[in-house]
Parts: C-alpha cells; structure tokens; sequence
C-alpha cells in the first residue's frame, strides 16, 4: 500500500490553490507568487510590475469590488464593538462594549457548549457525509442522482418546522416515538430527550449539517480520476481503505473547506438552541448574542464585540486551511481524466437501501412534517376533533402582501443567484488560476462574511450603504437587498467553485492554449464546461440562501422590497408555525424548481457529460 | 330685579356658550381641513410598527380612508428597528413618521436623545380627545412621565400566571403566594425574565407588589425557561409544565378552541397580584423631524378614532382603551378596577431591578 500510496501522490508539487503548478509557464508574469496567508499583507501592499491588461483591470476590479463590499461592514463592525453607547446614540470609545460581552457569567459555559457541540456534529457529519458523497458520486449505486437529489432537498427544508417535528417525536413527556417505545416491556422510560446536548446535536444532523455536506461533497468526488481509486482498489486495499488512503487526501482541500464552513456555520447557528437548548439552560455563543440584542436597548456594540470575537477566531483557522492546502496540487481532472465508477458488486442494493434510509431520515420525515404542519390545525394535535385545515395555506395565499412578497422573492433570490455565479466564479478563478498579486487578499476576505451572524452582517451593511453617498440614494431599493444577499453567499460560493478548479490540472487550457485558443475560449470551452454542475450548484444555493435570509434583509427592506422571508418572519412572531410552514414549502418549491433545472444543465454538463 | 337681569343675562350666555362651541368646532374643524390638505400634498405617511400580519391588516383600513396618503407600513422586531433608526440617524436620513410599538427601552433613550417630538399637539379630532372615550381619562393613556411622547391605545388584563387545573388542583394551588411550596420545584415554566417580555413584566410586578424577597424564592424554584412563546402555550396545555409565567393568552385561547387545556385558568382569582394591564404592541410616538408630518396628523387621528381603534380590536384581536370601541373577552380591563400598569415609564425602574435580579438568580 505505501508504493501504491506513492504512485497515486498528486504529480505536481506546485501550490494549485495559488494558481501554480509546475507546468505552467509563469515567466512572462514576472515570475511565480507563491502565496500562503504569511504573504497576505505583502501580496496586498506589493506593486505589480505589469503592463495593463483588460484582464488586469478585471481582476483589481473584482479585487476592489470585494474589499470594499467585505472589509468596509467588517471593519465597521469592529468598530462600532468599540462604541461607548450613549444618550446620543455613541457617547465615546472604549472597551465596556466588550466588558459587557464577556461579563456575562454564561459565556465561558456558552463558549464551552458552542465548541463541544461544533466537534459533535463534525465528528458525527464529516464522515458520513464523505461515504455518502463517495457512494453517491464514485460507485454504480443505484438511483444515485435521485437520492443526491433527496439530499439537496433535504438542505432546503426550513429548519424550524422539522425541529417542531423532532419534538414532536422526541419530547421526554409527549413524544410520539417515546409513547410508543415505552410500550415495549423492556423499555421503562422514554429512551429520548429532545432537550438534551445529543438531541441539539441531532436535529442538527438531520436538518442540514449532513445534507448540506452531501451537497457540497458529491461533485467533488464526481470530479475525481477513477484511475486513482482502480490502482488501489486492484492492489486489494480495499473500499474502506481505498477511501481512507487514496479519496481522504485527494479530497484534503475540499473536505477542509467543508469542515471550515461547517465549524462556521455551528458557531452561528442559533435557532434549534434556542428552542432546544433553553429549556435545560444550554446556551452558546451564537444565544448571547440574541441575548444581548433582545436587551432594551439592544446593546448592539457588545453583541458586535462578540460577533467580532468569531472572526478573529476563525480567521487563524481559514489562514492555516489556505496553508495546508497551497503546498500541494490536488487536481483530479487532468489530460488522462477517467471517470468510471466503481463497482459495488452484490452490495449495490443493500447500499442502496442503508443510502435510501439516511436520505428518508434527513429529507422524506422532515419534509413530511412540514407537509403535515401546513395542513394541521395546530401542528402535533393529532387528537382534537378537527385537526385538518387549508386554512392556513388560504390565510397566506390571501394575505395582501403574498403576490408582491412572492415576486420581490423571485427578483431578489433570482438577481443572487446570477449575480453570484458571475461574481463567485471570477473570484474563485482568480485566486486558483492567476498569479494576480491580490489573489491571496481575495481569497481571505471571501471568508469572512460567512464568519459574521447575520444580523451582526446586517447592521454592517446598513452602515455602509447609509454612510456611503453613491449608495444612499439607492437604499431602500432592491438593488442592496440583493448586494447584501451576494455578500452573505459569498464564502460559500467561493469555496464550491474554488473546490472544482483546484480539481482541473492546468494542463488542460494548456492544451487549448497550445493548439491556438485564447484565454477566454480555453475558459469558455475547457473549464466552463467542466465547472459548470459547480457553477450551477452555486447558484441554487445562492438562490435558497436568498430566499430564506431574515436577519440581513429585515434590516434593510422596504415596504416595497418585503420578501416572502419577511412575511414568514410576520407568521412566526404571531405564533402561527402553520402558517410560517406553508411559506417554508413554498420556498423549497421555488428552490427545488431551480435545483431541478439546475442539476438538469448540470448532468448535461460536467464530467458526466 | 336679579330674576329680570337673569332673565337677560341667560340666554346671552347661552348665546355666548353656543357661539364658543361653534368656534372651537370651526377652530379644530379648520385646523384639520387644513392639515388633511397638506397631508394629502404630502402624499404619504411613513409607519414602523410591529411584526405580525393582523397588525399590517388593521392598517388596510386607513388606506381605504384616506386613499390620497399613501402607507408605507413597515414591520419590525423592536432590536431591528433601533439598529435600523439609529444608523439611519447617523446618517442623517430622517425616514419616519410614526412608530407603532410596545414600550420598550427604545422610548427611555430616544426621548432622552430627543428623537421623538411630543405626539399630543397631532391630536385634532374631538373623538380623540374625548376624556370619555378612553379607560381611566385621556391623560392616563400617555406612557411617559410628560404625558404628551407616548400614547397608549391598547389595554389589556393578562393574567400573571395561568395554571392547567387538570393536573393541578384548586385545593392544592390558588394563590400566587402559593406558587412558593417547594412542591412546585420544577413544575413552572416562565418567559425568560432576564430580557425585556412578557416574563420580565411579571416578575417587575410582583417586585413592585409583593416584595424582592418573593421574586427572588419564586425564581429559585427551579423554573424553566424559554423564549418560545408557542412552546410555552404547548408546555402548558399537554401540562408538561402544569404552572406558566408570562404565557400569552391568545396562544392559550387558540388552544382551546381546538379542544386543547380546556382546563387552563388564571391563578390567583381577581386579587392585584394576579392581573396586569399591559399595551402589548398598542402605543405610538411621532418621530421628530418627521417628513410628512401633516399625513402623520392624519394617520394618528384616524388610528385613535372609533373606527381606527375598532378596526384595531377586531382584527388584532387586542382591546383597545377606547371605551366605546368592541370588548375583546377576557382581556378588555373592567371599569373601576386599579389595575397594576407596569408599561409606565415610572415604572421602568422596578423592569430594571426585575431584569436584575432574574439575571443573578437564573444563571
């Protein structure tokens, strides 16, 4: 296995998340940039001995864009954490903002839950979801479209419902599941809590924390040279091994990108602790910042104080990932690109049943709540003399508001998702395939947004477009409704589409270079094709994130831009769950047409093609 | 001799009486005429008020009413709308005209940063004004110590605690005092007291009615808390938590009419320590340098007429204070009754000490 392991080593040493590998001829740039986060100041500060070129004055452009949307709110945001708040608004600057934040005798324990529960989900999540993933996309399993299919919807369910429903099964008193186990004669008490730590931890698995990771993974691993996998799997290394030795390491960039995005998206997450974890006093970082803005005032400047503390923890963390993975090539799809699938021989349909389960557990149940809600009197009264009604979804479909919410959702989830697909891809081909000198600044200021909270993004973002005159006169449009829904897509977008070009040996546009084709046809007919399922997959998540986002956009709508999010948002502050899951479903209608379509241009496209 | 002068003089102030009473009714007559014309110039009427579709319907009504002043009604979380007014005044962006909400801290700090205008002078029409018309008088509506930035127009009883008679007896708890048997450990569930709610509402009550020495052995019988106020309506009616603090009653009500804890009542009978009177979302307050101030005139006065406020306890489903509006049952308060109005601003002390001490006892 060690020779094997040496003949399956990535082939080229160049650091190809920077753009360079050795068989690229980077002389006529003035010489190779090797960058890791060590050189992200020098790479910004550095003067760039060039000529000009359109495709110079598109990156600094980008380059520009980019600053000024992320670093600007950020350092706003770090700014104001610093604000003394006053009679006026802000009486001074100093450091009683973050005294506030961290005075709170429940933040060390909040700390202390927010990284046990962050290490739970990924230790549990990451490794199902690279067997699934590698299921999904390398084996002949059957029906594997259909169930990755079952996974992206399992991604686009609206989280709170399907918590409803898990209570509704879990509950220590009442759960469903619990009465019926305790009917068993071995069973004396209900086996499940709900409001517990492992029941935090599973309604996020069940969720999005796996699907999410199936999404991201599976084109990923589509985009993998069988080759690889034959020559080991034709040693006798075997499945599990071949995975371990062989999948693992190729897949290092994308699987940490995975996990860092999964690590960001724990610290932030919020909603299922709220409901699950309040009854037992479990908080995490992400419930004291809701603590400290439900305060009246809202004490915005220590909510700020924290919101901040994430991104400077996590940006260690990105500058470490960006390391790790600039001193290898992990290209897959070269010139000798196979994408055969491995064989599961007799297996093939008692993984497809294990496949079939998962994806029924995190996608069909949770669905199926959120079915059953819509048309419940009261969601989880099943014994009440009527408990079905349409009358919920009448009351929205009726509601004066729906049809223009309805619409301004469409314009706004629909300008993201295009925006975004442009934007992220220009980003992420900058970072990957130029030696630009900002390429590095890009690529770390990228992250950041995803590492802010919403709202904390939020309130950033209304300083800037308040505070700057050439936006000004546009707030209050649809136009920074959608800036900031591109904003909040951002690190995700960049990192998916930066994961597929890091898989495509530059060989490739060589060749086309070569035989006489220009930059744009080399990208246009070479990688675009080959990135395009990635591409697409960027834009429906953009498209869901857009359509779901609360906490940016109630900051900064009109009446006239109110998106549906907003009039679910009414729902749920009256109570009215049923009523909030019917426009959950909707959402995932409009989404799951998109992903439809998508995977359709996708499957054509790409390496299936 | 005085029967002949008497004679003369009263039908002269009759005359005189009647004269006056024609003149104020031409004074607020022209003055209104005058503020709709410029109202209708102004063409719209900017209002941030509470989340929640009933609220954005009741507004429908102006509309109609009025269909030459546009309404730009825009709903907040009150966290989201301070974060938003206040960036925006920094800004210098003066968007607003009206804002409809609950009181809440926002009221101490704009009004002491002198972001609000006093509301009272926008009030015209004789309807409003009528001392009669609304519960305890006129002035009493007003929130805030000067009585003229913050006008209450809802008042509802909610009851301090509500308690699920299926699982627990009358014989066993019907007092407020009683809630203090150590039997109770682990059997309440509150509203998070620690923030400003329904739950810190209660417990500023009790701090200010029946002493800190009571709030603070009630807090350390193993409460549980949530923020949830559909979980809480839940907990309450499956009497997973036979015993709620700070539970909202049309969660409550809409549970029962589906059948479900029908034995869900009041603690504590009629007694003082058992009822609040509280606003809910019902107050307004003009926002200075309004832009359409004179729309702003017209919106106030046709929120606090008959019709406005009907419309408000019709659709929203909350009493107003008008008197002479719709009854909500079981939740408009009963005349003669002093109840505890803890939403008053001389009163944010004890909300500050309630918050206080729920924060070092529920760690």
């Amino acid at each position: 296995m060690g020779a094997l392991s040496k003949t399956v080593q990535p082939q080229t040493a160049g650091p190809i998340y920077t753009g360079v590998d050795q068989h690229h001829d980077f002389s006529k740039y003035g010489g190779v940039h090797r960058l890791s986060s060590g050189s992200f100041l020098r790479s910004v500060l550095a003067v760039q001995p060039r000529s000009f070129s359109p495709q110079s004055f598109i990156y600094w452009l980008v380059l520009g864009i980019v600053l000024f949307a992320v670093l600007y709110p950020a350092g706003v945001i770090i700014l104001s954490s610093f604000e003394t708040p006053g009679e006026k608004l802000v009486s001074g600057i100093g450091l009683q903002a973050w005294k506030i934040a961290f005075a709170d005798p429940a933040i060390i324990s909040a700390i202390w839950n927010t990284l046990t529960i962050t290490l739970a989900r990924q230790a549990i999540a990451l490794p199902i979801a690279i067997l699934l993933s590698w299921i999904l996309a390398r084996t002949d399993v059957p029906g594997a479209n259909a169930l990755e299919f079952l996974f992206w919807l399992g991604y686009f369910l609206p989280p709170l419902p399907v918590t409803m429903g898990w209570i509704l099964l879990l509950d220590p008193d009442y759960g469903l599941l619990n009465q019926w186990l305790t009917h068993l004669p071995f069973v004396n008490k209900a086996p499940f809590n709900i409001y517990s730590f492992w029941g935090i931890v599973w309604a996020h698995l069940t969720t999005s924390t796996i699907a999410v990771e199936v999404m991201l993974l599976t084109p990923a691993f589509r985009n993998m040279d069988a080759t690889l996998e034959e020559a080991s799997l034709v040693s006798g290394a075997g499945v599990i091994r071949t995975i371990k030795k062989i999948v693992v390491p190729l897949m290092t960039p994308i699987v940490g990108v995975v996990l860092l995005l999964g690590i960001v998206h724990s610290l932030q997450a919020f909603e299922l602790e709220l409901i699950l974890g309040f009854p037992f006093r479990f908080y995490v970082f992400s419930t004291q910042i809701h603590w400290l803005l439900n305060q009246q005032p809202p004490q915005f400047a220590a909510a700020t104080a924290l919101g901040s503390t994430i991104l400077f923890l996590m940006v260690p963390l990105i500058a470490l990932q960006r390391r790790g993975v600039a001193r290898r090539s992990f290209a897959t799809v070269g010139g000798r690109y196979k994408g055969q699938k491995q064989s599961l021989r007799k297996w093939r349909w008692l993984i497809f049943v294990i496949l079939l389960a998962v994806a029924l557990l995190i996608t069909v149940i949770p669905l199926l709540f959120l079915t059953v809600a819509s048309f419940m009197a009261r969601f989880g009264y099943f014994s009440v003399p009527k408990p079905w009604t349409a009358l919920h979804w009448s009351r929205v479909i009726d509601d004066s508001v729906f049809l223009d919410s309805l619409k301004n959702t469409l314009v706004l989830a629909g300008a993201t998702a295009l925006v975004s697909v442009v934007l992220f891809t220009l980003i992420a081909y900058i970072v990957i395939r130029t030696n630009f000198v900002g390429r590095a600044a890009l690529d770390m200021v990228s992250w950041l947004p995803s590492t802010l909270p919403g709202i904390i993004l939020g309130l950033g973002l209304l300083s800037v477009f308040l505070g700057t005159p050439f936006l000004r006169s546009l707030y209050g449009s649809m136009f920074l409704l959608i800036i900031a829904t591109v904003i909040s897509s951002m690190t995700l977008g960049v990192q998916v589409i930066k994961g597929a070009l890091g898989q495509l040996a530059v060989e490739l546009e060589e060749a086309a270079k070569v035989a006489g084709g220009s930059g744009w046809n080399s990208f246009r007919d070479i990688v675009l094709p080959i990135i395009a399922p990635s591409m697409l997959l960027v834009g429906t998540l953009s498209f869901i994130a857009a359509a779901r986002n609360v906490s940016t956009v109630a900051l900064i709508s009109t009446s006239r831009t109110r998106p549906l999010s907003l009039l679910q948002l009414d729902f749920l502050v009256e109570s009215r769950y049923e009523s909030a899951a019917v426009i959950g479903i909707i959402v995932v209608m409009l989404t799951t047409g998109v992903a439809l379509i998508s995977r359709l241009l996708g499957l054509r496209t790409g390496m299936e093609r | 001799m005085y029967e002949s002068t008497s004679r003369r003089i009263v039908p002269f102030v009759v005359i005189l009486l009647i004269g006056a009473a024609r003149a104020e009714c031409q004074e607020w007559k022209t003055k209104w005429d005058k503020v709709l014309a410029d109202g209708k110039k102004e063409g719209k009427v900017a209002v941030a008020g509470p989340p929640g579709t009933a609220y954005r319907e009741v507004m429908r009504g102006f509309e109609k009413k009025y269909p030459e002043i546009a309404l730009e009604f825009q709903s907040f979380t009150p966290s989201n709308f301070t974060a938003r007014f206040s960036k925006e005044r920094q800004a210098g962006q003066y968007l607003w005209d009206i804002y409809v909400t609950g009181p809440t801290g926002f009221d101490i700090s704009a009004k002491k940063a002198g972001d609000l205008d006093p509301i009272r002078p926008l009030f015209i029409l004789p309807e409003v004004l009528d001392e009669k018309a609304w519960f305890g008088g006129f002035d009493k509506a007003f929130l805030d110590s000067e009585k003229k930035y913050i006008f209450a127009f809802q008042a509802q009883i909610t009851p301090q605690v509500l308690i699920n008679r299926e699982f627990v007896s009358e014989k066993d708890l019907n007092s407020i005092k009683g809630l203090l048997d150590p039997k109770w450990k682990g059997k309440i569930a509150i509203n998070d007291p620690r923030v400003d709610g329904a739950g810190n509402g209660r417990i500023a009550l009790w701090a200010g009615q029946m002493g800190e020495e009571f709030v603070r052995a009630l807090l350390k019988q193993d409460l549980t808390l949530t923020r949830d106020d559909r979980q809480l309506a839940d907990w309450l009616a499956r009497g997973k938590f036979p015993i709620a603090i700070g539970v909202n009653d049309t969660d409550v009500a809409e549970l029962q009419k589906l059948g479900v804890g029908a034995k869900v009542e009041p603690l504590g009978g009629k007694l003082a320590e058992a009822w609040r009177l509280s606003t809910g979302w019902g107050a307004a307050r003009l926002v200075n340098k309004a832009p359409h101030v004179n729309a702003a005139t017209v919106y106030v006065n046709w929120l606090l007429s008959k019709e406005g406020q009907s419309a408000w306890a019709t659709t929203v489903s909350r009493p107003s204070r008008r008197i002479d509006v719709p009854r909500v049952a079981g939740m408009s308060p009963e005349p003669g009754i002093d109840y505890f109005d803890i939403d008053r601003e001389e009163r944010v002390p004890l909300r500050d000490k309630a918050q206080e001490i729920s924060k070092s006892v529920l760690r």
